[in-house]
Order: structure tokens, then sequence, then C-alpha cells
């Protein structure tokens, strides 16, 4: 008896944009993460694994995006960062940005912002 | 080829205050020092003259040894009754390949809250006699 195959979700129909100005997005990343504390003490045994803990704060999340064309974001500029279709929605700064201009391609930009809160 | 050399590490080593295990150690530092030395210059320097042609002599002062100190610091609000200015007691302190032990008392208690960061707490005790 034939199964129902199981559809992923594909990546189509994503849009991107920061502070009011949609990008031709080729490609948006949102990262995660947290620091770990080695809370590691003198009376564990030689060869013992390190104990770790999660640091008190988080880091912020991270949003990169890649783009084509050569917009060119204000550095350190603050604004609303929508990605709907992986969730991302928030107050996010500008941290850095770079333009690509090569032989025979397309002129790509990258963003990386981070979100305040 | 020859073999690899293993030095000691620090795993393993164990404290105690009045017979009671601690925990949550997370560095150990037993200390020793001269409290002061002689001075002298040598017994050519009236001869050889004042300024940079004198010579200082620096002897050891076998009376003045002070007693060590061990300075423990710790990760955590671990059992802060442990910790009392003055307090004295009996501290014993093993590490792979070395010891030490004797009466004495805290002199020193420092704490540090910082943002982001685990509690840490840095203790001085002093020895009452050599050892």
């Amino acid at each position: 008896m034939p199964t129902t195959p199981t559809i992923v979700a594909d990546s189509q129909g994503t849009t991107f944009s920061f502070a009011g100005t949609t990008f031709l997005a080729k490609n948006v990343k949102m990262k995660q993460s947290v620091s770990l504390i080695d809370s590691s003490s003198l009376d564990m045994a030689s060869g013992s694994m390190r104990r770790l803990q999660a640091a008190p704060l988080k880091d912020q999340q991270e949003v990169t995006c890649e783009y084509y064309g050569s917009t060119a974001p204000t550095i350190g500029s603050s604004g609303q960062v929508v990605c709907a279709k992986i969730g991302v929605s928030g107050d996010a700064y500008c941290e850095s940005f770079e333009i690509t201009a090569a032989v025979g391609e397309l002129i790509v930009g990258n963003l990386t912002l981070k979100l305040t809160g | 080829m020859p073999d690899a050399i293993t030095v000691q590490d620090s795993q393993g080593a164990t404290l105690s205050f009045n017979g009671v295990p601690l925990g949550y150690y997370v560095s150990i530092s037993p200390s020793w020092s001269v409290s002061s030395t002689h001075e002298t210059t040598s017994k050519d320097s009236l001869i050889i003259g004042r300024g940079t042609d004198a010579r200082v002599v620096r002897q050891y002062n076998v009376s003045s040894v002070e007693p060590g100190q061990v300075v423990v610091n710790f990760i955590g609000n671990y059992d802060l009754d442990w910790f009392s200015i003055g307090r004295t007691g009996y501290l014993e302190v093993a590490w792979p390949g070395g010891y030490i032990s004797g009466d004495g008392f805290m002199t020193d208690i420092q704490g540090n809250i910082s943002a982001g960061e685990l509690i840490r707490w840095s203790v001085t005790f002093k020895f009452s006699g050599y050892n």
C-alpha cells in the first residue's frame, strides 16, 4: 500500500526586509547560541569530562542575508527585521555588511544583523 | 622515538577544613616567602668607591622566614558559613605530588559578582607556624 510521502517545506516564497527595505535575498540564515561556562573544579578526577553549564546571559540572535544588488545599509542603524518564513521578526542592529563585485558574476551583498531582544 | 613526557596535572586535589572536606574549589595556591633579607655592602666597597662601583650583597635571613599561606578560589556560594575573617582552624591540602597542613586563620576574603559570570570567592588562609 503506497504511503503518503512527507513533504518538507522548501525555501521558495521567502521575503526579507530590514528597516523598511526589502532585499532580493538569495540566502537567509538565522542563528541562536549560548556560551557555555566551564565550572570544572579541582576535585574532579584527571581524565573526567569538563563540567559545563549555560552562561546566565544568552547571545543575541544573529540574522545574515546574502542578496543581489549593491544596497548598502547604514552601519549601526536599527530597524525591524522580518523574514516570516523562518520565524524572524524583531528589532535589530546592522552590525556589518559587504558588497562583492566579481568578474562574470552578479553583484551580491551580505548583511549581518543582531537582534536586540 | 622518545616516549611522551606526562607532567602531573592538578586534578584530584583535595581540601578540608577542620576535617570537613570542601568542594567547588577551582584553584589552590600555596606560597612561602622570606620577609626580609640583610643587605650589606661588600668589604671592597670602601676601596672601590661610591656609586656604581659599590657592590651590595643580599643575604638570606633565616630568622624571619614567614609561615606559608594558601589562597583558595571557589565558584558559587558554596557553604558561605565556612568563610569568616579571623576564623581559626586546621587546613589540609593535598595535590598530586604534594601536601601541606596546619593550624592557621583566615586573613582575607574577596568575592566577585560580575554580570554574565559565575559567582567567585577567594579566601586566604595563613598558617600559624612554619610548615
